[in-house]
């Protein structure tokens, strides 16, 4: 599962579509925290904001990601390797690598305007 | 060294593989020819289990393989139509199937010089022309030294020059006691490389023979000449 895991990371660090997500996210929340002078407003819309957005491209992103991975999947599959490890490698990193574009997208401005 | 016994498959109300009984040696290049939709594509997936037969058993060296695993180790599937992750590069893939089987450490890089993908090794998949891709997926195929390949239309998409090397290496195996099976709708481009024919049809093993048996039967020279005159004579009885 973790010989998976890195390379399906390794390719989805790469990928724009999650750079642009992590910069949204920065923006998104930079521009937030600017506007209220009050830090827990602040918060307060990030959170709206965030309970739309981050599940919301999460499941498309991990959708297209998948369907385009079929013809990797079966190479995969044709490897002595148990289906249920090339789905928790497929799932651990995307989840992995979507988190860690959340963190630095929304983590980072939330300690810098604590 | 591949027994199968009574393997059926449906797909809903399609029946794709009807009662399938065949019994494969090493040492051979087998070729599974027949029309488009006869289950070609359904046997060799569930060969390597990524379709599972509702009925009828499979077993490589005399071992059941369904809903096993670790047979594959022994298997080098070749696909025919390779896609891989866009942003890893060619190095990093075939590092990454030398990760996945730590337990098989000789490797059998000959595909990846003759093919010249080291000057490639950094170039990212997604960059990669059809042709380039299907070497790729050659060099993987072989790279284990399996005793069982199994190919999927290897020569579609490669220049003559490289189809050649492939071809070469493909004889080369067989004459070291390998397992190769093929599937191909070129007919003239198996003459010098096969050894047997299994002919299907509507999920029916129309015949499983050796070439020269098939070529005395039918008084032809050539295996495209005896197969059409076998499906003739087949239609008018």
């Amino acid at each position: 599962m973790i010989r998976i895991l890195k390379y399906v990371i390794l390719d989805i660090i790469k990928n724009r579509l999650v750079l642009a997500y992590a910069i949204i996210l920065a923006v998104l929340s930079w521009s937030l925290f600017s506007l209220e002078d009050n830090s827990a407003k602040g918060v307060l819309s990030l959170t709206n904001v965030v309970l739309l957005l981050v599940p919301l491209f999460s499941v498309i992103f991990s959708t297209i990601y998948l369907y385009n991975s079929a013809e990797f999947i079966e190479l995969l599959v044709s490897q002595p390797l148990k289906r249920k490890d090339i789905w928790l490698g497929f799932y651990t990193g995307l989840s992995l690598a979507l988190a860690a574009a959340f963190m630095i997208g929304a983590g980072l401005p939330l300690l810098f305007f604590r | 060294m591949i027994q199968f016994e009574n393997v059926s498959k449906r797909f809903g109300s399609l029946e794709v593989l009807k009662n399938v009984n065949l019994d494969m040696a090493s040492g051979h290049c087998i070729a599974l020819i027949g029309p488009n939709g006869c289950g070609k594509t359904t046997l060799i997936k569930s060969l390597l289990g990524m379709v599972i037969p509702d009925e009828g058993s499979i077993h490589v060296n005399g071992a059941e393989i369904i809903h096993q695993h670790l047979h594959r180790a022994g298997l080098g599937y070749m696909p025919q139509i390779g896609k891989y992750p866009g942003n890893l590069t060619i190095g990093q893939l075939i590092d990454m199937v030398r990760h996945l089987r730590p337990d098989q450490p000789i490797y059998d890089e000959y595909l990846i010089d003759s093919f010249g993908l080291r000057t490639l090794q950094s170039k990212k998949m997604a960059t990669l022309s059809g042709g380039t891709i299907q070497k790729v997926s050659a060099a993987l195929a072989f790279l284990f030294n399996p005793p069982v390949l199994v190919l999927d239309e290897p020569t579609a998409g490669l220049d003559p020059l490289s189809s050649e090397t492939l071809k070469l290496k493909i004889s080369q195996e067989v004459i070291n006691g390998k397992l190769v099976l093929i599937t191909s709708h070129i007919l003239s481009e198996l003459d010098d490389l096969v050894s047997q024919i299994i002919f299907m049809q509507e999920g029916r093993i129309l015949f499983h023979k050796s070439v020269e048996a098939l070529l005395a039967e039918t008084k032809e020279s050539k295996i495209s000449k005896a197969i059409v005159t076998l499906l003739a004579k087949t239609v008018n009885s």
